[in-house]
């Protein structure tokens, strides 16, 4: 061999060394990446998910449970955002009402994180940003930007076909690992099914009486801007997409009664198998779609694709879309508001399980920015910091 | 020997290359599996035309707030023949105590009843109300919602045309019964966008004595066209939560 070839074949190594070096830190600073949380005046406890049910002890998906307890009797309420880590606008969600929020009657609590494990990677071929960020008046807040599912790194291996427990239904093989299809859970199963089963001891525990699960969707899905009700909640997500639509939005939210016979999704399972009324509520995330453009943080938290909008003007899709997109902070207020309406209508048609709040900024106010309702956590006594 | 070496140097480039392309041109995963997908989240139907116009609210709000229990109680019998009942003011009134049911297995029927609830008037929903368990009782008024649901039709084990053939028995029965039959489409284009929807809103609105909708249900001129055309009484309202100031 002579010197030449020698020298190109170093190169070579040096170059692929480097590469595999630069995008091993990149998946290890992704997956290592603590989110701070400033605990709000709200916020009376911080629990551990395996506090409830120690099926996911030493697991990533031990997630914080975030207590807001008004100390007055009333009714519970669980939000909890990232079954699928995909979607941001739940995280940014769960995070402002934290921050912010303050029980005043009842009992709030939050989970910002369900399926951690999927925050912790992206999906193969896609070019996710690892990160999604807001800029604030002290600086840039940041999230783990995550795929649909948990990691393969942390529940593996998938079967050939997922059978869910205990319907037996059949679904695709990656759904074992897909958080919103294992409700309720098994005791002994894969990774989110025990974070599943998890979370019911603690709707069971807590006496959880209505839960929200956060999403968002591709525009062209036919689910989008919808609130999935249970049938026991039927009426409170007519009353809320009802009132919504008339007052508050400019694009309307429908409500939908989730089926009977499809098994493993939250606003089914939760309701079937528990005293809890569950229910999902999903935005716009053009991100999601198919036909997008570059993908980059900059079309996750602006909401505009022009191919997108292209798809808008022939009629492909379930949303309307123009040249404002649909900005994270649209995203944000209707999020929000439906929480809020929920809540309401819930303690309306519920006499006994009341729940109040106070803190929480107005549709319009989150219209004009959220970077005021994210405190810098340099400030803050290290003890009401959590970490997701 | 050279050139065979760059040749599979030029192929092994070449092929890797490749490798972005295949991983950037596939489908995503919640895709790669549409008809899991399609069946595993409950549908909702398309919220919009491609291009709707924004919702403007209404001017006025509603003066009742949504109450727990309905506060009136049946007042008198169902009269023999039904027609659209009028307010003392002239207005078109839809007249309680009412039962609502839906063609289509939409969650219409629930907001016709919670709309109901909120004037104050005594509603009850059956979704899979018939002829055979419809009790006329001290009803008024049978209010069917058109517009159809798939994955809710599908997982009621019925489709459209079964839909229809329920509700068209339960309508000559309620007739029968002296009950005024309202044809209702209260949750806009959403509910307007395939062939089961449009069936659903053909069948009910040809037997109705009345017909009820929200503006952005009538967008297109569909409810009204037919009201005048065939001389049936219409209530047009801007928002479904505005429908209960039409209810008495």
């Amino acid at each position: 061999m002579d010197k030449k070839t020698v020298c190109i074949k170093i190169i070579a190594v040096i170059l692929v060394v480097a590469c595999m070096a630069t995008a091993g830190y990149l998946f290890w600073e992704h997956r290592n990446y603590k989110e701070p949380v400033v605990l709000g005046d709200g916020v009376t406890e911080v629990k551990k998910l395996s506090e409830y049910s120690d099926v996911v002890k030493g697991t990533i998906n031990d997630c914080n449970v975030y207590i807001m307890d008004s100390g007055v009797e009333g009714g519970t309420m669980l939000v909890f955002a990232r079954t699928h880590p995909e979607e941001p606008t739940g995280p940014m969600v769960t995070n402002l009402m934290i921050e912010n929020m303050k029980v005043t009657k009842g009992k709030v609590i939050i989970i910002n994180s369900l399926n951690t494990s999927g925050t912790t990677y992206t999906r193969n071929g896609e070019a996710y940003p690892r990160y999604f960020t807001y800029e604030t008046d002290w600086g840039v807040k940041k999230w783990r930007y995550g795929d649909r599912t948990a990691s393969p790194l942390d529940s593996w291996p998938d079967p050939e076909v997922y059978l869910h427990y205990p319907s037996g239904q059949s679904l695709a093989y990656m759904d074992i690992r897909n958080a919103n299809r294992n409700w309720p859970g098994k005791e002994g199963g894969l990774l989110t099914e025990r974070t599943a089963y998890a979370v019911m001891q603690l709707i069971e525990q807590e006496g959880v009486d209505l839960s929200l699960d956060l999403h968002e969707a591709e525009l062209e899905y036919a689910v989008e801007n919808t609130i999935v009700a249970h049938q026991r909640g039927s009426d409170v997500a007519a009353m809320a997409s009802m009132t919504l639509t008339a007052y508050t939005f400019d694009v309307p939210v429908t409500s939908e009664i989730s089926p009977t016979a499809l098994h493993g999704l939250c606003h089914r399972e939760v309701g079937d198998f528990s005293d809890c009324i569950p229910f999902l509520v999903e935005v716009a995330e053009p991100m999601l779609d198919r036909i997008r453009g570059i993908t980059d943080e900059q079309l996750l938290m602006s909401g505009k694709d022009v191919f997108v909008i292209e798809a808008g003007k022939h009629g492909l899709l379930y949303a309307p879309i123009d040249e404002n997109g649909w900005p994270i902070e649209k995203r944000v207020a209707r999020h929000l508001s439906v929480t809020t309406s929920l809540m309401d209508f819930f303690g309306q048609l519920h006499p006994e399980s009341v729940i109040t709040v106070e803190g929480l900024p107005a549709y319009e106010d989150l219209l004009q920015g959220l970077g005021s309702y994210y405190h810098d956590p340099s400030t803050v006594d290290p003890s009401r910091i959590a970490y997701d | 020997m050279k050139s065979v070496k760059m040749l599979i140097a030029a192929l092994l480039i070449f092929s890797m290359l490749l490798l972005p392309a295949c991983g950037g041109t596939k489908a995503p995963e919640p895709t790669a599996e549409p008809e899991v997908e399609a069946t595993a989240e409950p549908e909702a139907e398309p919220t919009a035309e491609p291009e709707p116009e924004p919702t403007e609210a209404p001017e006025e709000e509603p003066e009742t707030e949504p109450e727990t229990e309905p506060e009136t109680e049946p007042e008198t019998e169902p009269e023999d023949e039904p027609e659209a009942a009028a307010s003392a003011d002239g207005e078109l009134k839809i007249e309680g105590p009412m039962i609502v049911t839906t063609c289509g297995q939409s969650p219409g029927a629930t907001m016709m009843k919670m709309i109901a609830t909120t004037a104050g008037v005594t509603a009850d929903a059956d979704n899979a109300l018939s002829a055979d368990t419809f009790e006329a009782g001290d009803y008024k008024t049978l209010v069917v919602t058109t517009g159809t649901s798939g994955k809710g039709m599908g997982a009621a084990g019925t489709d459209v045309d079964d839909e229809i053939e329920r509700c068209t028995a339960l309508i000559e029965k309620a007739r029968e019964a002296g009950l005024t039959i309202v044809c209702a489409h209260i949750e806009g284009m959403a509910r307007r966008t395939d062939n089961s929807d449009q069936a659903s809103i053909d069948a009910i609105i040809a037997q109705a004595d009345m017909i009820v909708a929200i503006e952005d249900s009538d967008s297109d001129g569909l409810f009204t066209n037919y009201a005048a055309e065939h001389n049936i009484p219409i209530i047009i309202a801007p928002q479904a939560l505005d429908l209960s100031a039409y209810i008495a």
